[in-house]
């Protein structure tokens, strides 16, 4: 019994003490693995403000926490559609961009532009009202998807090149004997068949659901899944598969650290953008539950700072949505420490600024379309 | 004492109530109404039946042929829940029957061991199995075959992963059935002039019924309502009605999601009045 009540008051002892930090605090709402430990102490020194973050594993979970309003968050990074979604319902405040001067020292990338005029657009569609979402959001990181390949087929990379989304889906002309593989994600299954068609991927009519059926039995897809898929092209079990630029660039940073050149390893396996690909993108924005506003911009401020924000891509494998912050990065080029060199090189390659494209991101569809997408998806699943 | 005894029984009621009573009620309600969970407001509720129209209207050409996911996958669920459970009782049968034979005196031992696969994830234990299934894998880079003959997304491979993970609980209620039976009987029918054979099929099988009665619900069920195993080995192109629960409720399909869930429920409830059926006083249950 003794030693029970002193595990008590252990316990007791070792909850207070994390809970009765002082000075004030940012409530931070984030993704895994999401935000690097460097930023948060140089952030933490130069405010005096600490960070605690809370992590979830979806962009449904944020939502839900923000509405029960069991924490108050201060800052949220939630993706594309669920800033849609959390506009819409008011569940955002507007940012204050005179507590926000570092905004004005920076120009966000084109396609990140892009992908806010896209998400306009897609909320003008859906609900008749214009929203400028810059007015709500900053951007955290973004990323394309592209199509992982086995680089050990022959001819498969100047096909891809040359015909593009073709020869993914066209498994009749096109490599017949090549795996192909699909995102495990219902909407993404829909939304690359509908760029092959020549549509956007965030309409929708019955018509569409089924020519998107038809070109998704079509490619006679070997696998649907979600992280194995980069590990099995990268083992040569797997030929084609539509995943994140992001989970290529995992794989590609593991292989470097096992001392492999990057020729050696794009010789096994590289990643292909199409030139029209849908695209992701996560946002700072303050719910309406935040109470330490102040903190909040000062965050979101101090993420816009070039360095801040290249420093904090060091340890996350997408792509930073300034051009200040992507020049710090490809600045590395030449340095002599293998990661920097590497780090610059990959993002100069995957990630381009200069890049030319169309980007979508996904907008939410209302709840009936994605019955009928998912439906679709395992009659293709089942009929094969 | 007793009244002791009576709270510790307490805790685990209330478990059953929060944790399974009322979320059973749960999938019943959103099944029959418009209720959702991210709506779930119980003041706006209204009777609806129109997403079961689904189960008979979601169907599309393929190949010229009309043809329903839904009912592929529940004959999917069934096809591979009946195999594997076939497969389990031949092999497990034999080898409770095996192991309650052996002069071995600590069959402790043994049992552990065949429960030992257990003490590891199941997750954990699929993949490991996928990888070693996959066209490159380990075992073939290091000693140059395959360890074993099924490769990933095969219904064989789906099959060799349910029956691994399965067979256990075949096996443990058929032994514990087995070693219930007085050896007194299988002697007195020795010297009554039955042949060995006969007195396994006439004395011991019948005893031990019980046990593969248990050991089949406890087997079919998990294989027919699961989805990790059939998805991680099948490379997500088998789909069991499992997996298509768990997909509705992955994208918040909440009313479709219940109404499946709600007939594998029935099913569920089938099965244990058939249990009933053989065995009256409910001890296979125990």
């Amino acid at each position: 019994m003794k030693k029970l009540l002193l595990a008590v008051t252990l316990m007791m002892i070792a909850i207070s003490a994390v809970s009765c930090s002082s000075g004030p605090t940012l409530r931070l709402l984030n993704w895994g693995e999401y935000l690097n430990d460097d930023v948060i102490t140089r952030f933490e020194e130069e405010y005096g403000i600490t960070i605690k973050q809370t992590i979830a594993a979806s962009n449904e979970l944020f939502y839900s926490k923000i509405i029960s309003n069991t924490t108050a968050y201060d800052l949220v990074i939630p993706s594309d559609y669920m800033v849609e979604k959390m506009v819409e319902e008011e569940l955002l405040l507007p940012l204050d961009y005179n507590q926000i001067p570092n905004r004005a020292l920076v120009t966000y990338m084109d396609g990140v532009v892009e992908i806010y005029n896209q998400m306009t657009t897609t909320t003008l569609a859906r609900t008749g009202h214009t929203v400028d979402y810059s007015e709500y959001a900053v951007p955290y990181f973004w990323g394309t998807y592209g199509i992982i390949y086995n680089n050990r087929v022959d001819g498969l990379e100047e096909a891809l090149n040359q015909y593009g989304w073709e020869v993914f889906f066209n498994s009749t002309d096109y490599f017949p004997n090549a795996s192909r593989a699909m995102y495990d994600v219902p909407q993404d299954a829909y939304a690359t068949a509908m760029i092959y068609l020549g549509h956007s991927p965030n309409e929708y009519s019955a018509t569409f659901l089924s020519d998107a059926q038809t070109v998704l039995e079509g490619a006679n897809f070997s696998q649907w899944g979600d992280d194995q898929l980069k590990k099995d092209v990268e083992a040569g079990n797997l030929d084609m598969a539509f995943v994140y630029t992001g989970d290529f660039l995992d794989r590609l940073y593991i292989q470097l650290d096992e001392e492999r050149t990057i020729e050696e390893i794009t010789a096994d396996f590289n990643i292909y953008i199409p030139d029209t690909t849908i695209v992701f993108i996560d946002n700072m924005v303050i719910p309406y539950t935040a109470t330490n506003l102040d903190a909040a911009h000062k965050f979101i401020n101090f993420l816009l700072d070039p360095e801040i924000m290249a420093l904090n891509a060091e340890s996350v494998g997408y792509a930073v949505p300034t051009n200040e912050a992507y020049d710090v990065i490809v600045s590395h080029i030449d340095d002599t420490d293998s990661f920097y060199h590497n780090w610059a090189y990959a993002n100069l390659t995957y990630y381009n600024k200069n890049a030319e494209g169309t980007y979508y991101p996904l907008t939410s569809l209302p709840s009936d379309f994605v019955d009928d997408i998912t439906s679709m998806i395992d009659v293709v699943k089942t009929s094969n | 004492m007793n009244s002791l005894y009576k709270r510790l029984a307490i805790p685990y009621q209330v478990w059953l109530v929060l944790l399974v009573f009322l979320p059973i009620m749960a999938i019943l309600l959103i099944a029959i109404s418009n209720l959702t969970t991210a709506n779930f407001n119980l003041s706006d509720i209204s009777f609806q039946l129109s997403h079961w129209n689904d189960l008979v209207e979601n169907q599309s050409l393929v190949d010229g042929e009309y043809f329903n996911s839904y009912l592929t996958a529940f004959k999917n669920s069934f096809i591979y829940a009946s195999i594997t459970t076939l497969v389990s009782f031949i092999f497990g049968y034999f080898l409770a029957y095996q192991i309650k034979k052996s002069r071995i005196k600590n069959k402790f031992i043994i049992l552990t061991i065949i429960i030992l696969p257990m003490w590891s994830n199941l997750i954990l234990r699929s993949e490991a199995l996928r990888s070693v299934m996959l066209d490159n894998n380990i075992f073939k880079s290091i000693f140059g075959f395959d360890i074993l003959p099924f490769s990933v997304g095969t219904p064989a491979a789906v099959l060799f992963g349910l029956i691994f993970t399965y067979m256990p609980f075949m096996i443990l209620p058929v032994y514990t059935a087995l070693e219930k039976i007085e050896v007194n009987l299988e002697e007195a029918s020795l010297d009554l002039g039955l042949t060995p054979f006969k007195t396994f099929w006439k004395v011991v099988f019948p005893l031990s019924f019980k046990g593969v009665v248990s050991g089949s619900i406890m087997v079919f069920l998990p294989t027919f309502a699961g989805f990790a195993i059939p998805k991680i080995l099948s490379n997500g192109n088998i789909v069991l009605i499992g997996n298509i629960i768990e997909t509705k409720f992955t994208y918040n399909i909440y009313n479709v999601g219940s109404m499946l869930a709600l007939l594998i429920l029935i099913l569920i409830l089938g099965s244990i009045l058939l249990l009933t059926r053989f065995d009256k006083e409910g001890e296979t249950l125990l």
